[in-house]
């Protein structure tokens, strides 16, 4: 009998055959750190040196909103003593209370309302600041205010798409006026209720596409097809200067493009999603993604939005595919690692919110998904940190918490690439267990399905086949015994239930190599 | 009132016959303040959100033998654009005389047929020196309210019936 350990430490990687030797890090004779060649809801963040199962959805709002159709917007506003939660759906603006209700707080406006209309929300000194893809003049609001108001109280009411609030300014990009597509204004600086007509700069090349503050005095302005980087001079006149940078980088997709404070990122729609960190070449950052990136239908590229996880390492967008009209999934990216993963939500935008607690004994059993928690502490519940949250159709907002879908079922698996037994194919080797480490004790199981065949293409056409489950309840032996003989062996685990997590550093096969054939 | 034709013979019968008709006629116009010439008038005037901040667009236009003015962009508080002013409050908007045909005499009627701001309005309407005078207030306390803010959600329908001295 010989043994072959992979540890499912990789993200997925959908650009190559499942055989393929980028498929694998060897870290010994017999000994494979392995990518996912297919799977979905798995996390390699929550447990270090290993694979969990990503969390689940919790509804975290108390009731819908009025509208309850389209999620265009989402704002965390703090403003140094006091935070509020903002919500805009299908034109109107929601706050939300102390129970996590949402009034309505436009003031009688009704804002933009297309699927592609995502507001762009900032925030200056005490007040949340956004504007609506140019249909309306910025409005402003602040934690206690009864209803938003303008921004501008004096001067032309210019229209921008795109807002930044930039060296104590307020940065429109995309104006309504004439070659508004490349203009750029600004307020003086503390002054935001007036763009003063002289705050003004047109760049050169495509229609502005958006733009991100990367560092302390530079922002960088994205269309399609080029890359200005805006300076900002003190004593200057104007104050900023554009410079072309890049060409034939760009972005389509103008919240995609996102900072974690060291680069910007952003989805190019000839590249996939690539990373820049200001000075040197951008880095296409998804080959290994290509397959999910590729079914991106262009149509709907303008829908993506994206966030970065403080503490997690990981920047999220939520895309469509195939034939979505609207995004279906949020991708995952480690900054650090650079692995791809991916979980099954639909989300119009997404945020990072401190969500406050005011935690009830309904709202624990909607995180615990109605099993009492067993292994985690109540912090890990009821604390504030911050949580990924995003809104869809519904009128609620969700956070990427708990065990289960919304209390429904949660499936998360992962699908290891073909096993590298020893010959590649050139032999039949006999697979008779498979032994898991789990790193958690957990009360359920883990299911295991085999295919397998005489080249990839057959591997890849067969059904999986159930071999069983191994329980994660402090087995003596966490084995599953098989017998099964292919030239080609792969894989699939997971579970497919709420209240279902995992987490597996490491799985070993046994096995005897039948000779050549 | 009815009288017979011809008239019966005799001064004293034509006489009675006279003052009938003079009667008649009396009964058949619009009694005014007797004033020879005056004209009525009614028109429609559009309030919207001006293009710089705190500012309206008006427009004025006949809805039958009344005024037109262009629309006038900008019409900023405690000042005149064009042939509109807008009181320091923002709450009453003056169409000048200048714009008009004739000087007003009275503002007869008026009807803000559509509101799209969020809140329910009175509109008091008043001729003061020539000029036509439109006041905004809520009807909750009848306090003044300011156009340029409740035209941010939608603008404000009027049409009023006015008389003109030419």
């Amino acid at each position: 009998m010989h043994y072959l350990t992979i540890r499912p430490l990789l993200g997925t990687k959908n650009n190559c055959p499942i055989d393929s030797p980028e498929m694998f890090n060897a870290i010994g004779e017999s000994d494979f750190i392995t990518h996912d060649a297919g799977g979905q809801n798995f996390d390699l963040e929550r447990e270090k040196n290993s694979c969990s199962k990503a969390l689940g959805r919790a509804q975290w709002s108390n009731s819908a909103n009025a509208q309850a159709t389209k999620c265009l917007g989402l704002h965390e506003l703090w403003d140094g003593t006091n935070r509020v939660h903002f919500y805009f759906d299908n034109g109107k603006v929601y706050k939300f209370d102390a129970s996590r209700d949402q009034g309505d707080v436009s003031g009688g406006n009704t804002f933009a309302t297309d699927d592609v209309d995502l507001y762009s929300i900032i925030q200056y000194g005490t007040y949340m600041v956004f504007a609506d893809r140019a249909e309306h003049t910025p409005y402003k609001i602040d934690y206690n205010d009864a209803n938003v108001s303008k921004l501008i109280a004096s001067g032309t009411e210019y229209k921008f798409r795109y807002l930044m609030n930039f060296t104590n300014r307020i940065v429109g990009l995309y104006s309504d006026q004439t070659d508004g597509d490349i203009e750029i204004r600004w307020t003086d600086a503390l002054a935001e209720t007036t763009f003063p007509a002289a705050n003004q700069l047109y760049k050169s090349g495509d229609s502005i596409q958006g733009g991100i503050q990367l560092g302390h005095n530079t922002a960088f302005i994205l269309s399609e097809t080029d890359i200005y980087r805006m300076d900002y001079y003190s004593t200057g006149s104007p104050i900023y200067s554009l410079v072309p940078i890049i060409k034939g980088w760009g972005t389509a997709s103008p919240f995609s493009i996102i900072s974690d404070g060291i680069a910007i990122y952003f989805y190019d729609p000839q590249r996939g999603f690539c990373r820049f960190d200001g000075t040197t070449e951008p880095q296409i950052i998804s080959e290994d993604y290509e397959d999910m990136i590729g079914r991106i239908p262009s149509t709907y590229r303008g829908l993506i939005d994206s966030v970065w996880m403080p503490f997690g390492n990981e920047i999220a967008w939520n895309i469509p595919v195939d034939n979505d009209t609207t995004p279906s999934r949020i991708i995952f990216y480690n900054r650090k690692t650079g692995q791809w993963r991916h979980e099954n939500k639909a989300a119009r935008r997404l945020d990072s919110w401190r969500t406050f607690t005011g935690y009830t004994w309904n709202d624990l059993v909607i995180e615990t998904d109605d099993v009492w928690p067993s292994a985690r502490t109540w912090a890990y519940y009821t604390s504030e940190s911050h949580k990924m949250v995003f809104g869809n159709s519904n009128g609620h907002l969700y956070t990427q918490s708990s065990e289960g879908d919304d209390g429904s079922d949660w499936d998360g698996y992962r699908i290891e690439p073909i096993i590298p037994f020893p010959g590649y194919g050139k032999q039949f080797t006999r697979l008779l267990e498979i032994w898991m480490k789990f790193a958690e004790t957990q009360l359920h199981s883990i299911d295991l399905y085999w295919r397998g065949g005489d080249t990839v293409a057959e591997v890849e056409q067969q059904a999986w086949t159930s071999i069983g489950s191994i329980s994660m309840n402090n087995p003596s032996k966490p084995i599953l015994y098989l017998d099964q003989t292919a030239r080609l062996h792969q894989i699939k685990w997971g579970t497919d239930l709420k209240s279902e997590p995992f987490s597996v550093p490491e799985i070993q096969f046994s096995y005897v190599t039948l000779g050549y054939h | 009132m009815q009288i017979s034709y011809p008239p019966a013979t005799g001064n004293a019968n034509l006489d009675v016959w006279l003052q009938q008709l003079v009667r008649l006629l009396e009964l058949s116009i619009i009694e005014t303040d007797r004033t020879q010439g005056l004209v009525l008038r009614h028109s429609s005037v559009v309030i919207v959100d001006g293009t710089n901040a705190n500012t309206l667009k008006c427009t004025v236009a006949s809805l039958w033998n009344g005024d037109t003015v262009a629309e006038t962009d900008n019409i900023a508080k405690d000042a005149t654009t064009g042939n509109f002013s807008l009181s320091a409050d923002g709450s009453a908007l003056t169409i000048e005389a200048a714009g008009l045909e004739g000087n007003v005499i009275a503002s007869l009627a008026i009807n803000l047929y559509d509101n799209n701001s969020t809140s329910d309005l009175l509109v008091q309407h008043v001729a003061i020196s020539n000029d036509l005078v439109i006041t905004v207030r809520t009807s909750a306390d009848g306090a003044v309210a300011d156009m340029t803010s409740l035209v941010d959600t939608g603008g404000l329908y009027i049409d009023v019936l006015y008389l003109t001295d030419a």
